[in-house]
């Protein structure tokens, strides 16, 4: 018997599905969602009273008490930093409220809509120099420093940790998957297969690629085709480059990542979107994870052993 | 005398009767008596009666098994599979072959079933969400 859960959470489509669930399942499931609903409470940028909110608004002020969860995602963005050299990082916050990308995207799509009032619109006007460094972490008291003009954007990271907790809470109960707006994490075989989930062409958003098929794995996507705004003609995207502190300029449109687990696949498709098609290939096989590179153009690549169910239907 | 003779051997004739009678009454009371300890013997072994009746009719074997729906909303028919173990005089048919080869496997005294491979159907017929970029 397939279970399924779908809600709404961190400003985007939440689906859960546990196969073979006990007759607990239902509950489980709502579990699941109170759990993203306290991640959000705690990781939002756009609820002022979140606990990113209350650190971003005191940065330069010195040691800040942060709960246990948001020390656990601020230490995970900090180690992808690290693994990617910069290139994930998590302090593009104030070039992001720059390019306009200042409020929830469903507020953004209306041009009328007001910034988020406590938005603290101080503006690092380039690039963020290995800001993230600076960054000062006191695990023993679960304390953290920010430099001042600092401001923390966990959006994407601590969407991929939810995700990834989520699917932690079901493992034991049977094969589960955990859609959290295209960060997801398969987890058991139902039926003694994997979890056959489409790869939607970004140029026909009616049609399908290819199918993957996960099992025991989890696969993320990022691209310059969602999330993206008009401002004074132009149009802008939510994904800045650390080098630029502009929106990527790459030749890359779209990148799904299957990886180990949800958070770790959405850095790096962040990664290799920011990087490019033949770094971001480079890179990607040398973190041994494997991925499917659209370019703008529409040329597609797959990168690594991609568990290719069935090409798409055209 | 001849009267006397004449009734004695209607006399002795009676008198045969009744021991013709006597013996046909051992006799059939002895069948039934030897009837009822076969049918005892018989009941005191029901595996061995079983294995008769069995040998001597078709098995039939049924097999229980939970299958997705097809795209018509039906369940899925197993076809195929081994209905009955017995071998059809000079019939070759695709389920005789199938009903030798669980013979073969199966152990007399301990019937199972093994189901040869059946062809596998996909439990999702369709993907169960897609990507989104973000």
């Amino acid at each position: 018997m397939l279970r399924e859960h779908h809600f709404r959470a961190m400003n985007t489509d939440v689906g859960v599905w546990l196969w073979d669930g006990p007759s607990v399942g239902d509950q489980l499931l709502r579990d699941v969602e109170k759990m993203f609903r306290e991640a959000e409470n705690q990781l939002s940028r756009f609820r002022v009273d979140s606990d990113l909110s209350r650190l971003n608004q005191r940065a330069g002020r010195g040691e800040q008490n942060v709960s246990p969860l948001l020390l656990r995602v601020l230490v995970q963005a900090l180690a992808a930093a690290r693994r990617t050299e910069g290139i994930f990082d998590p302090t593009v916050l104030p070039q992001l409220r720059q390019a306009g990308y200042d409020r929830s995207f469903e507020l953004l799509e209306d041009e009328n809509s007001p910034a988020c009032p406590a938005v603290d619109c101080r503006v690092a006007p380039c690039s963020t120099r290995g800001g993230w460094r600076n960054i000062t972490i006191h695990q023993a008291g679960s304390t953290v420093s920010l430099p001042a003009g600092m401001a923390l954007d966990l959006g994407g990271i601590g969407k991929g940790w939810t995700v990834d907790r989520a699917s932690e809470m079901l493992t034991g109960w049977g094969p589960a998957l955990v859609d959290a707006g295209g960060d997801m994490r398969a987890s058991g075989l139902p039926g003694g297969e994997g979890w056959p989930v489409a790869v939607q062409d970004p140029f026909h958003p009616e049609r399908d690629l290819l199918t993957l098929t996960l099992a025991d794995c989890s696969a993320a996507t990022s691209t310059v085709g969602r999330r993206t705004w008009l401002r004074n003609g132009q149009r802008f995207h939510h994904l800045i480059d650390p080098r630029t502190g502009q929106p990527s300029a790459s030749d890359l449109h779209t990148v799904t990542v299957v990886a180990p687990c949800a958070a770790e696949a959405e850095v790096a498709a962040k990664t290799v979107l920011l990087l490019g098609s033949d770094p971001g290939a480079a890179w990607l096989l040398q973190q041994g994870h494997a991925g499917l590179l659209i370019t703008r153009s529409g040329t597609s690549t797959v990168v690594g052993q991609l568990p290719i169910g069935k090409r798409g239907e055209q | 005398m001849t009267k006397n003779q004449q009734r004695t051997p209607g006399h002795s004739g009676r008198a045969r009767g009744a021991v013709w009678k006597s013996g046909l009454m051992a006799s059939s009371l002895g069948a039934l008596l030897l009837g009822w300890a076969l049918l005892g013997q018989a009941d005191a072994s029901p595996e061995s009666a079983a294995a008769q009746l069995a040998s001597s009719q078709p098995r039939t074997v049924v097999v229980q098994m939970a299958l997705p729906d097809d795209e018509n909303g039906t369940r899925q028919q197993l076809t195929g599979l081994p209905a009955q173990t017995h071998e059809r005089a000079g019939a070759a048919s695709e389920t005789s072959a199938q009903s030798a080869q669980v013979q073969n496997v199966l152990p007399e005294k301990n019937p199972q079933v093994v189901l040869p491979a059946l062809p596998q159907r996909p439990i999702f017929r369709q993907p169960v969400t897609r990507t989104r970029g973000s």
